[in-house]
């Protein structure tokens, strides 16, 4: 406990930021803690947002991730909820939008990801996105107006949302420029996702930018495909993928050009440390550096970071797992999951929709994926090469 | 120390029975959480890091 730094600051007050502090206060760290939000509210999940919340199935207490007793027992000596808009990563002061600075021996970067905007949204009247619990809120009261709905998005968040909406009774239309998961799923198991969608009442435009979007009568917009197809919706949510919160750290020195990059403990540059969504992680075991926008690797980066913070020298090496419900179907994935690997079936089958199947980089397996098999997918989990 | 498990919360992540496969196991069918038995002393620290992984918060460690 020596080498504990006495005063740590925590950009970000997400999954990874609120673990960083409940292991460092498990572990016994005695020292003063800052944290530095974004958001008037306690740590919450994202994962439920697109989901069980959404849906309205669960009340939106549950997706805090501490009460405020247990937010209140973590010791917090500042609790900052103004987003941080400069680092100064030599002297370790980070300086808030509301004109304080928090001077600290060690500074977690924390700060997750935004939604990207696409460039249609410009000058057109509420296209919606998903992040926050306010933009959660919003939506579900929306959708529950019943309105014509257009996702915009073919990833993990725009199936998602897609499949909330129709079963909300929404009728939703799906443009996505690539096929669903094109960037994780082998077209086979990318089709038969699509078709799940199609089966639950989705029309999806595959292959499609949109052009334009216009006010139309009353409340409706019109979105103009790049095919020449024409869309009327009440509602349009765009989930066109996230950007790293990192322009705070521009004049830092810091080398943020894919994330923020950081070895295989966290650590960025004495001092400074990093994880989750914005973390360029060095992962031995992958041979490579990647950066995740995934609960689950956020929370064991942040235990890793916890642990060098007090002086151990910890390295974040296990396999990532990412997981997906939508349109009925649960999706879940270990490891290197990109679709320019070769891939290749392990056992059941992609049409009867449980399957699992292997990615292969020069001939080893790097990566899994489950259709609907959850439990066969964690046996196959030890396939996955030296890891 | 005793485990009590949210089936409604859990996704069938599997992390629990990586964490602690004396103590967990999944179900053939959805791949959610079934508690095997209540840890041991020395199991309690398996118990720990399985609650401390779920990603769906769906293990709660309790005082006995």
């Amino acid at each position: 406990m020596s080498t504990a730094p006495p005063h740590v600051a925590v950009v970000g007050a997400g999954v990874a930021g609120l673990t960083v502090m409940q292991e460092l206060r498990r572990l016994g760290y005695a020292g003063r803690l800052t944290v530095v939000g974004a958001e008037p509210h306690l740590p919450y999940d994202r994962p439920v947002l697109s989901k069980q919340v959404l849906l309205g199935e669960w009340p939106v207490e549950r997706a805090y991730l501490t009460t405020q007793g247990e937010w209140e027992a973590l010791g917090i000596e500042e609790w900052h909820t103004e987003p941080a808009i400069e680092l100064d990563a030599v002297r370790r002061v980070v300086r808030l939008r509301d004109g304080g600075t928090v001077e600290a021996d060690a500074v977690v970067v924390a700060s997750g990801c935004r939604p990207r905007i696409p460039g249609f949204a410009a000058g057109a009247r509420g296209v919606r996105v998903l992040r926050s619990i306010d933009d959660c809120l919003r939506l579900r009261d929306a959708l529950a107006e019943g309105p014509r709905v257009a996702v915009v998005g073919g990833g993990f968040l725009g199936l998602e949302l897609a499949s909330a909406a129709r079963t909300m009774g929404a009728h939703v239309e799906l443009v996505t420029r690539k096929p669903p998961l094109e960037r994780v799923l082998p077209p086979e198991l990318s089709a038969e996702l699509r078709a799940m969608h199609e089966e639950q009442g989705t029309v999806v435009h595959c292959g499609f930018d949109v052009e334009r979007l216009v006010a139309g009568a009353g409340d409706v917009d019109v979105l103009h495909l790049s095919n020449g197809e024409v869309i009327h919706a009440e509602l349009v949510v765009a989930a066109v993928g996230v950007e790293p919160n990192l322009e705070w750290l521009r004049s830092s020195g810091l080398d943020i050009s894919d994330g923020l990059e950081c070895d295989d403990g966290g650590r960025v540059a004495a001092g400074i440390y990093c994880c989750g969504d914005v973390a360029h992680w060095w992962n031995p075991a992958l041979g490579r550096r990647m950066r995740f926008e995934h609960r689950v690797p956020a929370v064991e980066q942040a235990t890793v970071v916890a642990r060098n913070l007090l002086g151990e020298r910890a390295s974040w090496t296990s396999l990532p797992f990412w997981w997906t419900d939508q349109a009925g179907g649960r999706l879940q994935g270990y490891g290197l999951t990109v679709s320019e690997l070769e891939f290749t079936a392990h056992s059941g089958s992609i049409g009867e929709r449980r399957f699992v199947g292997l990615y292969l980089d020069r001939g080893s397996v790097v990566g899994a994926v489950g259709f609907n098999s959850p439990k066969e997918l964690r046996q196959a989990r030890q396939l996955i090469g030296n890891l | 120390m005793r485990i009590s498990v949210d089936v409604d919360r859990c996704i069938g992540g599997g992390q629990c029975v990586l964490s602690a496969p004396e103590l967990f196991d999944q179900s053939d069918d959805d791949g959610t959480v079934i508690l095997l038995r209540q840890p041991s002393l020395s199991e309690e620290e398996d118990a720990q890091q399985a609650a401390r992984v779920c990603p769906a918060r769906a293990i709660a460690l309790h005082d006995s």
